[in-house]
């Protein structure tokens, strides 16, 4: 087995059914993706009209 | 949240437990002390069994919500998983449980979960664990993947249509559809089989005053369970007649010379592991 033409492989796979961005994060270290995924929902959060309105 | 632990998701709308039915006792009392933004449990919706064991080893589910206006948490008990192998409690890793028994619990009737069954049965060949080659669904993968790693005989002989990715044969692509379909159908037709005999409880749940603790709760399901919840449905209905019927669904809309492809799945609906 080559684990980089395996690597490879399976990136792909992780681009093609779930995005580019989530294989990116998919392939991080545990600690790295928990920062992206608060980084994700902090940026969506910050982009996202009020609830009700005027709050 | 085990997918989010292995890797292959980051978010998860709601959290599976699996748990031996003789730990439910324990379970319910650590449920009813844990509060989410200060709101107790409740089970949820009228379909929901009580966290007990003849139920839940019958292949019942327990739903509890902590209900919010903000944000919700649902939690899922299973006292068997669906439609994966027994000995499932052998394999858990820490508080997650094994890479096979969740992709197995994958082969849904969502087009969503296969994805992950995919994913994580490549993560098992790469752990040297050759069931990974029962949870790969997707036709390029079974055609790259077998010059990466070996393909026994016994695991073939377990899924046949492994035998058309060793030789690259053309028939790959419709037989693994057709694989999938033949899951979805054995998936929808445990559902239909569960939502029918929970018809009477059901209603006798709506009929009923809820009360407020998740205990009393319990005591009222469990009651009302005795009364109106067969324990094994899938038992009763005939795990030879599941088969049967799930099979002959697909043959109505698969072409036939697929079907010889189709994996052996008698071992995945034993009565100890529905």
């Amino acid at each position: 087995m080559s684990e980089d033409r395996v690597r490879e492989i399976e990136y792909a796979y992780h681009v093609r059914v779930f995005g580019e961005e989530w294989a990116r994060i998919n392939f991080l270290p545990l600690d790295e993706r928990m920062r992206e995924v608060a980084r994700i929902a902090d940026f969506a959060r910050s982009q996202t009209a009020p609830k009700e309105p005027g709050s | 949240m085990a997918c989010v632990a292995l890797g292959v998701a980051q978010t998860t709308s709601d959290c599976d437990i699996l748990c031996q039915p003789e730990g439910l006792p324990g379970l319910l009392e650590v449920l009813e002390e844990t509060s989410f933004r200060g709101v107790p449990p409740s089970y949820r919706g009228s379909l929901s069994a009580p966290l007990d064991a003849p139920w839940l080893r019958g292949g019942w589910t327990s739903h509890i919500v902590w209900p919010s206006k903000e944000d919700s948490a649902y939690l899922f008990v299973f006292g068997v998983p669906p439609h994966a192998s027994p000995g499932w409690e052998l394999e858990v890793r820490g508080s997650y449980a094994g890479v096979n028994t969740v992709a197995e619990m994958k082969r849904t009737d969502r087009p969503k979960d296969w994805p992950y069954a995919t994913a994580l049965g490549v993560q098992m060949l790469k752990a040297k664990d050759e069931r990974g080659w029962l949870s790969i669904f997707d036709d390029e993968m079974l055609t790259l993947l077998p010059e990466e790693f070996p393909l026994s005989e016994k695991v073939v002989s377990q899924r046949p249509v492994l035998a058309l990715a060793q030789r690259q044969d053309a028939r790959l692509r419709p037989a693994i559809l057709a694989e999938v379909q033949f899951w979805q159908e054995l998936d929808r037709l445990r559902l239909q089989i569960f939502q029918k005999a929970a018809r009477p409880y059901a209603a006798a749940v709506r009929a009923s005053v809820e009360p407020r603790s998740l205990r009393s709760q319990h005591a009222l399901r469990r009651d009302l369970a005795s009364a109106h919840l067969p324990q094994r449905p899938m038992e009763d209905y005939g795990i030879a007649a599941y088969l049967r019927e799930a099979r002959a669904r697909l043959e109505q809309f698969v072409r036939p010379e697929l079907l010889e492809w189709l994996p052996q799945v008698e071992k995945y609906f034993t009565m100890e592991s529905i």
